[in-house]
């Protein structure tokens, strides 16, 4: 009840009659009832009192001289200062149509003259406490809307900076990959190159010192031949760190030659027996493409050999229309059976950081006791 | 001659001095040079390193083979594996030395060679004629299907619809036709008539 009469008190109502005597009446009305009245004879004044100091109802009678009242609704309602101010139609035509115009047109409500106060009363109160409840709602909404955006945008700046920095740190593992796939190349190429080729010549030329010895006993030969010997195995021990670090056979024949080359030496370290199948003696990939697949099957494969206890192991590398795919497939006993807590190791994850680097997909299928199977695929074209 | 390294140059001069029919025209460090002067001189023999810098490689020996084609090749490399001669020789070289055995091979593999001749191991001949009789194309596509793939594949085959297959496995229509659309592109085949008679050609379900 409190409530009530303090919203009363507040309210401010404008008035809008043509007939004095009408207007008077309601004017003495309302303002027994304690609200701040307003009044307008004619339409123009009435705009112009709602748009400037914002009744919280307008009582519009219909029938005025000139601008009628619905005109004045009309553009009460035009205007987003006023559009918002409920409107009741005051007026003697008591007939279905002049009120079914006046909801269409937006009013709130219709007061048929004669006037009965009690009925006034109520119908402006009734009003006036819906406009306070809707404003109170508005008000909440907006807050909450306001809030919520906050929330949103802040999210949305939180996604950016997660993303941008995913996208960083997958810059910065290419670069990694790349600066330590140059350093060993480097190295690779220095052992072989450099130290092989010294080795190699010293080798000629003692073989040809040898042969010039022919005069018996030729412990000298057999000297000479016996640190020959050796030389060979310094250099094979050369070719092979090499080949480890980086293998020659990618840069010099490809991805097909070097696959087959790991694969066929893979099977003679490991025992395992391995098939190995492929689409293309020549794959056209650039090198940075070619290297990461080659060492992803090396990964694949040492998995193979560390956990599989695999006697099989099937290795298939074919290009399809516009992608790269890679198989290897193991008759093992798969990952389930792995000790509890252990995780997928190092291997396992690098591969997938190299697959998603180049853009592709690594799935891995492994049933425990049915062996494991890995499948890497890569988009072609993609990839500078 | 055509080798990035000045002393393993020296070191097949001096090999080759003793050999009055064998002459050393002209020697190059790298791919580009070699290319120019294979186009203002004439040769016999090429013999080459295909480890140099720049361009190298089988892409290199295939460039020698654009610009001369009828100059015959020697490939003189430092790679011991027969994979090296077998793939060099199958890009169109005439021979393939390792220069562990230059001192012993070089001039008569040369002399070979120049003659019109080929110098191959028995062994790199062997393997190279195993490569031909087992050529790449014989790669089953349907092998590079995963179980689930495969299961999917015969179940389309022998006339099980999308929705019976998501039945028969538990698993949703649209999971099943994202494996089908993968098949397709695993196979390389546009749809079922295709599955059909891929399946019947290869054995992979009974001949009803």
């Amino acid at each position: 009840m409190n409530q009530q009469t303090a919203l009363q008190h507040d309210s401010t109502i404008l008035v809008v009659d043509d007939t004095e005597q009408s207007l008077n009446m309601l004017v003495e009305l309302l303002q027994l009832e304690g609200y701040r009245i307003l009044q307008a004879q004619y339409g123009e004044l009435a705009i112009l009192t709602a748009q400037t100091r914002a009744p919280e109802l307008i009582l519009l009678d219909i029938r005025m001289p000139g601008m009628d009242g619905y005109e004045v609704c009309r553009r009460l309602k035009a205007d987003p200062v006023t559009s918002s101010i409920p409107i009741i139609f005051l007026s003697a035509l008591d007939d279905t149509e002049a009120k079914v115009e006046g909801f269409h047109l937006g009013a709130v409500d219709y007061i048929s003259k004669p006037y009965h106060s009690e009925e006034v009363l109520a119908r402006v109160r009734t009003q006036l406490e819906l406009g306070n409840l809707r404003r109170t709602l508005e008000q909440r909404v907006a807050l909450r809307t306001q809030q919520l955006l906050a929330e949103v945008t802040e999210r949305t700046q939180a996604t950016l900076e997660l993303m941008k920095s995913r996208q960083e740190l997958q810059e910065l593992s290419w670069h990694l990959e790349e600066v330590r796939e140059a350093e060993r190349k480097h190295l690779a190429r220095e052992l072989h190159d450099e130290l092989g080729q010294v080795l190699t010549v010293q080798r000629l030329e003692l073989k040809q010192l040898a042969d010039q010895i022919e005069q018996p006993p030729d412990i000298l030969r057999n000297r000479i031949l016996g640190v020959l010997g050796m030389l060979d195995k310094v250099a094979d021990m050369a070719r092979n760190i090499s080949e480890s670090l980086r293998p020659g056979m990618l840069d010099v024949l490809g991805l097909s030659a070097a696959v087959k080359q790991h694969v066929s030496k893979f099977g003679e370290s490991s025992g395992i027996q391995c098939s190995l199948q492929m689409n293309r003696d020549d794959f056209t990939l650039d090198s940075r493409t070619a290297t990461a697949i080659f060492r992803i099957l090396q990964e694949a494969l040492t998995n193979v050999a560390r956990h599989a206890r695999a006697r099989n192991v099937d290795i298939r590398l074919a290009e399809l229309a516009s992608e790269l795919i890679l198989v290897v497939e193991d008759d093992g006993c798969g990952m389930q059976q792995k000790q509890p807590g252990e995780r997928h190791g190092f291997g396992l994850f690098g591969m997938q950081e190299r697959v998603k680097l180049l853009g592709g997909e690594l799935l891995i299928e492994s049933d425990s006791g049915q062996g494991t199977r890995i499948e890497a695929n890569f988009p072609l074209g993609v990839t500078t | 001659m055509a080798d990035d390294h000045p002393i393993f140059r020296a070191g097949i001069r001096h090999i080759l001095q003793p050999h009055g029919d064998i002459k050393i025209a002209a020697e190059v460090e790298n791919g580009v040079d070699l290319v120019d002067k294979l186009r203002s001189s004439n040769f016999d023999i090429l013999v080459l390193d295909m480890n140099m810098p720049g361009r190298n490689g089988v892409d290199l020996l295939r460039q020698v083979r654009l610009e001369a084609p009828r100059l015959p090749v020697l490939v003189l490399s430092s790679h011991k594996e027969d994979l090296y001669a077998v793939r060099t020789i199958k890009a169109g070289a005439s021979g393939y030395l390792c220069k562990d055995f230059a001192s012993s091979d070089l001039p008569e593999a040369i002399r070979k060679i120049a003659a019109g001749g080929k110098f191959i191991t028995p062994r790199v001949a062997e393997l190279i004629a195993m490569d031909m009789s087992n050529p790449v194309s014989d790669m089953l596509p349907h092998t590079l299907l995963s179980n689930r793939e495969y299961q999917i594949f015969l179940l389309i085959v022998q006339g099980a619809g999308m929705t019976e297959i998501a039945n028969q496995l538990n698993l949703s229509v649209k999971t099943v036709s994202t494996h089908k659309v993968r098949i397709k592109e695993k196979m390389q085949l546009s749809g079922t008539p295709d599955f059909v008679k891929y399946a019947l050609l290869h054995g992979l379900v009974d001949d009803r």
